[in-house]
């Protein structure tokens, strides 16, 4: 596979999409990190790339990267320039934060000026600490710092792995807006185990179980898929006798009793639940404290999936 | 800034630079003064110490030092290049340089400007040594060490492109380090075999004192081969980094 380094690539270009593997597999000895994986990022999307631990997001993107190197198959980047950030980004200590910034402005020589420099150093709220030397930094200041240093060079695509992992909420925040405001300029491939991040900064999403793509497309088209139509109802008494009620009727798939008084129900046929109801409620007899649909979160998805 | 700025600043700040500079600059003083008053320090321990001495010559301030040199100054040389020169002792910073720049332009300043810095930071204590000979106990021939000085130099990169091709092996900066310094010790239990001698890199560490005695000029072979070795090297190390992973 050919190393690509900012400012250079010698990939095949495709139009409609900023990456494009095929049957790509990588093993490490007697363990298969990725295999066969087909994944298709859509140029200018925003790319969450899920999975628990050991699923092999990391390796994915070192090989994008050009960090690694695949077993087998085959990998498509159609990028003029990539930016990379690893998880825990790290610099010389005795550099400042701007020589850090500027240094890899120098070196991906793309006619980037140099008052970018302090403009990305602005956004990565490191503008007062920017002459302090790295050394000093905080964990949260650096993955800013490491951010900054891929922004400068306003790269075509951008690999990061868990970008807002080390934040505080408000460092956090700065980095989705961040993400966000990339949409359609670059496109932007990020790993995370963060689900509320992704389930906010991405439209499109690949889950990776053990080396295997579980799920690749858009995010809403995942959550439709794998949405149980359902309600919540709170009762303050008679919640067994208001399941049985429930059961009776052909809508119903299935009904939990919670020890408060909490009845969850999955439903087959959501207009006729939400015609009838409430009034199978009313005529229990029973006080009703609320009823509330269901919605079905990308955590609710991700551990079906990867169950 | 940039990867030549970078490798400057680099010995600058984290002091690898003073450490050269004190190691050799020390040794550089230390050479004529012992040639000096060594004598008066044994006589005055009694006659048997002065005995056991050979007799002492100015050329010996110089040869001290680079005896002196030969040991500590190589070992901190080792430990300069392999701190510059494994970059893939920390995979974050590798991975910062390595998708912005081709191996060759990471590897090639840091090979230059560390071995630089060695050299000249040896050349600074000759310097000392030289006038501190001549000032302390008398003048010798310029000449053989300036030649001498040189073909030492030439060692000193020897020993940087030795360290470089280490780190396309290992990672960790003190086991690239003394690795080194490991094959260097191997390299040098050639020279035993006769034959083999004046071929070998280590025949320029000792020709200054064959110089300064008088003897002629036999380098040609040691030097030929010594540069050989450091391009072929230096190629290796960087065909071996660009296939490494991260």
């Amino acid at each position: 596979m050919n190393r690509r380094s900012a400012g250079t690539c010698s990939l095949p270009k495709v139009t409609d999409r900023a990456i494009h593997t095929a049957a790509l597999t990588k093993k490490y000895k007697d363990v298969t990190a990725l295999d066969r994986v087909d994944l298709d990022v859509p140029r200018g999307s925003v790319y969450g790339l899920v999975g628990p631990n050991g699923a092999g997001k990391t390796t994915m993107l070192g090989i994008l990267a050009g960090l690694r190197k695949a077993t087998s198959g085959s990998v498509e980047v159609a990028a003029g320039t990539v930016g990379v950030l690893p998880d825990t980004p790290q610099f010389d200590r005795w550099l400042t934060g701007r020589e850090v910034v500027e240094l890899s402005r120098k070196l991906a020589d793309n006619g980037i000026p140099s008052s970018r420099v302090d403009e990305v150093l602005e956004i990565a709220g490191l503008a007062g600490d920017a002459n302090r030397k790295v050394k000093g930094y905080s964990r949260g200041m650096l993955q800013r710092l490491g951010l900054a240093a891929v922004v400068v060079n306003e790269p075509d695509l951008l690999l990061l792995d868990e970008p807002a992992a080390a934040l505080d909420p408000a460092g956090r925040r700065e980095v989705l807006d961040l993400l966000s405001a990339m949409r359609g300029r670059s496109t932007v491939l990020l790993s995370s185990h963060i689900l509320e991040d992704v389930q906010e900064v991405c439209d499109e999403i690949g889950i990776l179980r053990r080396g295997e793509v579980m799920y690749q497309g858009s995010l809403d088209g995942l959550l439709s898929r794998y949405s149980r139509s359902g309600f919540g109802v709170k009762v303050r008494s008679g919640a067994e006798e208001i399941k049985d009620l429930l059961l009776d009727r052909p809508w119903v798939k299935s009904v939990g009793v919670g020890s408060d008084g909490l009845l969850s129900l999955v439903v087959s046929d959501r207009a006729a639940a939400e015609q009838e109801l409430v009034g199978i409620l009313a005529g229990s007899g029973h006080p009703v404290q609320w009823v509330n649909q269901g919605t079905t979160s990308l955590e609710d998805v991700f551990l079906e999936v990867t169950r | 800034m940039n990867l030549w700025s970078l490798e400057w600043l680099r010995l600058w700040r984290t002091q690898r630079l003073m450490i050269l500079a004190a190691v050799f600059g020390s040794f550089g003083l230390l050479g004529p003064l012992t040639v000096r008053f060594l004598p008066d320090l044994m006589e005055s321990l009694g006659e048997e110490a002065v005995g056991t001495l050979p007799p002492m010559t100015a050329a010996d301030g110089v040869s001290m030092y680079i005896g002196n040199a030969l040991q500590i100054g190589i070992l901190a040389t080792a430990f300069v290049g392999a701190a510059a020169l494994a970059f893939d002792a920390k995979p974050e910073i590798a991975i910062f340089l390595r998708t912005r720049a081709a191996i060759r332009d990471i590897f090639i300043p840091r090979l230059v400007v560390s071995s630089a810095a060695a050299a000249v930071m040896f050349a600074m204590g000759m310097v000392i040594a030289f006038v501190g000979t001549g000032l302390l106990i008398e003048w010798i021939d310029l000449g053989p060490v300036l030649i001498g000085t040189a073909l030492f130099m030439v060692y000193l990169v020897f020993l940087v492109a030795v360290v470089g091709l280490v780190s396309s092996f290992l990672r960790s900066v003190p086991g690239v380090a003394l690795v080194s310094v490991g094959a260097l010790i191997v390299i040098g239990l050639l020279s035993i075999i006769s034959p083999l001698a004046p071929w070998l890199p280590g025949a320029l560490i000792g020709s200054t004192d064959v110089l300064l005695s008088g003897g002629e000029f036999i380098y040609w072979r040691a030097l030929i081969v010594t540069s050989a070795l450091i391009a072929g090297m230096t190629t290796w190390s960087i065909h071996r980094l660009d296939h490494r992973e991260v």
